[in-house]
């Protein structure tokens, strides 16, 4: 077998949930894109039980397209009224606070990368994971997407393009890799490859990605359609063998394939299921 | 999966370029020669006050994209001639805020400046047409994506990566430091007993990396090679280092293969902070009884933010070449007798070895060990 191992992730869209105790108090000033952040980290590292890692050999890779977009507008906002600029706020409108406030929050200290990008910033974070784990420097890995949104996003986009009546909803993905192993599921990420081209700028908000098959199936038009598909496939179902997804947009193409070990009779029985 | 590792795909640098407050690379390593200061008086529109800002010499509003488009296309026209060699490779730009000012006007209008958008501006303006990589790390940005660019030769993603790390000057970044109280009256005074605060510039920068083989075949310049590296987290504040210099000192950990990887001269984040200075000294002084010897650029350029990392690597490789740091504009002695600081006079390297490191919000911390192409 070879790795890296997926052994835990985790999605959330729409609202933040509620937040356990010991995030609570560090979160209360962060803006929805931290806790979004957070939330998801937590639902992903919670599934992981066994083997602790070193804080060194843990890093984190965070991809998105927007960043903390409301908090940027808010900062803008309070330069127009001639108002004070908050210093919490200014602080939360760099792209990498929510990076900061996870590795604080859950002991990563091997790194926190952040990567800005409309094409695939979560296979960015997962190749850029990959690498980190098949040299050595680390051990383990927590890969995010995370997104949320502003209602000026929202007008633009309805102006751009009429058909798109619905918000694209804040959402966040997280994924554990591990070098080893350690679940009763050997899930593993064989190859992440993506290629990207220079697009037009209204593709960021047109957003049309096309899952190969016979027939081609449109994904959802939103930026977290592919990691929503991905953590899918890789946490809720029980299959076996080689899973290869490929996807193709405007600007270009992306190929992520999953090899799964037989599902253990314990995880059979316990509500997954055979897609 | 990744590809083993060769010398063949050893990461070298075979061009660089940037443009600063004391002008293109060229004139910028001889006004750090000469001591020269590039920070000028600012009257900040929406704070009452006035500042030291390191200034592009050119056109446009400061924080609008037009600046944004300037400061890039001037960096990269150097680089005309080596379109057949860029092209087709992958991009990576470093920036924090891109032209964060430009949506302040009254008036809708296509957005085109804004740091998610940097990518693909300046793909075009360069000519890219392979991936391209937005790095968001706040003030490690440029460090971190020269990391990448060398981790995707060495991995053989790519032959080709060009780095561009380009940040302007702006009401949102100037307001929002000035919130922080992190500004200096003055200009900035790095490592200095008296300091107290940063001075904000703007710049762009450019380092083109290839793998040694590539550079072999198409004849290219090896100006260095890419020797180490690190990146580690504080996990300890938003805003404010570890004053146990945590992060940092992995990152001296890791670039200098557990210290087996001799270092000949530094090329500190200094940005005049009361406790970034200091915890780069805490990492310093931990990871070398006797570190070698440090400067800063920042009391010339001003902070460069998230170009920060590559306009550093590319006045390292000029140390490399010439075998000497420039003074550390602004810096006057006083807190850190046990540090060779450069102070007003220029520091012969101790080998031909030049470790650029930068720490930002969110507490990242990341490092590059250049070394000259026949060490």
């Amino acid at each position: 077998m070879t790795g890296p191992f997926i052994i835990a992730c985790a999605s959330v869209t729409g609202t933040v949930p509620e937040l356990p105790e010991y995030l609570r108090k560090p979160l209360r000033r962060g803006d929805q894109f931290i806790q979004l952040t957070a939330a998801a980290a937590h639902q992903a590292l919670v599934q992981v039980v066994a083997v602790e890692r070193p804080g060194e050999r843990c890093g984190l890779f965070l991809g998105t397209c927007f960043g903390p977009m409301q908090s940027n507008f808010n900062v803008l906002d309070a330069l127009i009224d001639q108002e004070p600029v908050s210093p919490t706020l200014f602080s939360h409108s760099v792209f990498n606070a929510a990076a900061g406030y996870a590795s604080r929050l859950f002991g990563i200290f091997g790194g926190a990368w952040t990567f800005t990008s409309f094409t695939w910033p979560f296979l960015q974070g997962l190749a850029n994971a990959d690498f980190m784990l098949a040299t050595g420097r680390l051990d383990r890995a927590l890969i995010l997407q995370v997104e949320t949104y502003a209602p000026l996003l929202h007008d633009t986009r309805r102006r751009m393009i009429p058909q798109a009546v619905e918000e694209w909803p804040p959402c966040a993905v997280a994924w554990v890799l591990d070098r080893e192993a350690i679940n009763p599921r050997a899930l593993s990420l064989r190859e992440v490859s993506f290629s990207e081209g220079a697009a037009p700028p209204e593709t960021a908000l047109d957003r049309e990605e096309l899952l190969a098959g016979d027939p081609e199936a449109p994904l959802d038009l939103h930026p977290m359609a592919l990691p929503l598909l991905l953590t899918d496939l890789a946490g809720k179902t029980c299959w076996e063998g080689e899973k290869q997804i490929t996807v193709t947009a405007r600007f270009g193409k992306a190929s992520v394939c999953l090899w799964s070990a037989p599902c253990p009779p314990s995880l059979s029985s316990s509500g997954r299921t055979s897609p | 999966m990744p590809s083993p590792a060769s010398a063949a795909n050893t990461p070298v640098v075979v061009a660089a370029e940037v443009l600063t407050a004391l002008g293109r690379l060229d004139d910028t390593w001889q006004g750090l020669l000469a001591g020269k200061c590039g920070l000028r008086p600012f009257a900040a529109p929406d704070l009452g006050s006035t500042y030291p800002l390191g200034l592009l010499k050119g056109s446009g509003e400061i924080g609008s994209p037009a600046r944004l488009e300037f400061a890039l296309r001037e960096v990269s026209r150097p680089l005309a001639a080596m379109a057949g060699i860029i092209g087709p490779g992958e991009l990576l730009v470093a920036t924090t805020k891109g032209a964060a000012d430009e949506l302040l006007p009254p008036g809708a209008k296509p957005w085109r400046g804004q740091a998610w958008q940097a990518g693909t501006l300046t793909a075009g303006i360069l000519g890219c047409r392979g991936a391209v990589q937005t790095v968001s790390a706040a003030c490690a940005s440029g460090t971190l994506a020269l990391i990448q660019a060398a981790l995707k030769i060495r991995r053989g993603d790519c032959e080709v990566a060009t780095v561009i790390g380009v940040d302007i000057a702006s009401r949102f970044v100037l307001a929002g430091f000035a919130c922080l109280q992190a500004l200096d009256p003055e200009p900035c005074r790095p490592f200095a007993a008296d300091r107290q605060g940063l001075s904000l510039g703007e710049s762009a920068g450019l380092l083109v990396l290839t793998s040694a083989a590539f550079a072999a075949a198409h004849s290219l310049p090896v100006l260095a090679r890419v020797a180490g590296w690190g990146a580690a987290s504080d996990a300890t504040h938003i805003t404010a280092p570890s004053r146990e210099a945590r992060g940092l000192r992995e990152v001296l950990r890791l670039a200098t293969g557990n210290g087996t990887v001799a270092v000949g001269g530094i090329n500190a984040h200094g940005t005049g902070t009361r406790y970034n200075d200091a915890m780069e000294m805490t990492a310093f002084l931990g990871q070398w009884p006797k570190p070698p010897p440090i400067h800063s650029v920042k009391g010339a350029l001003g902070h460069c933010l998230g170009a920060a990392g590559v306009i550093e690597a590319a006045i390292a490789l000029r140390s490399l070449q010439s075998g000497h740091l420039p003074p550390t504009i602004g810096h006057a002695g006083g807190e850190f007798p046990d540090a060779p600081i450069s102070g007003t006079a220029v520091l012969p390297l101790t080998c031909p070895t030049v470790l650029s490191c930068n720490s930002g919000f969110g507490g990242i911390n990341a490092g590059i060990l250049l070394a000259a192409p026949d060490r």
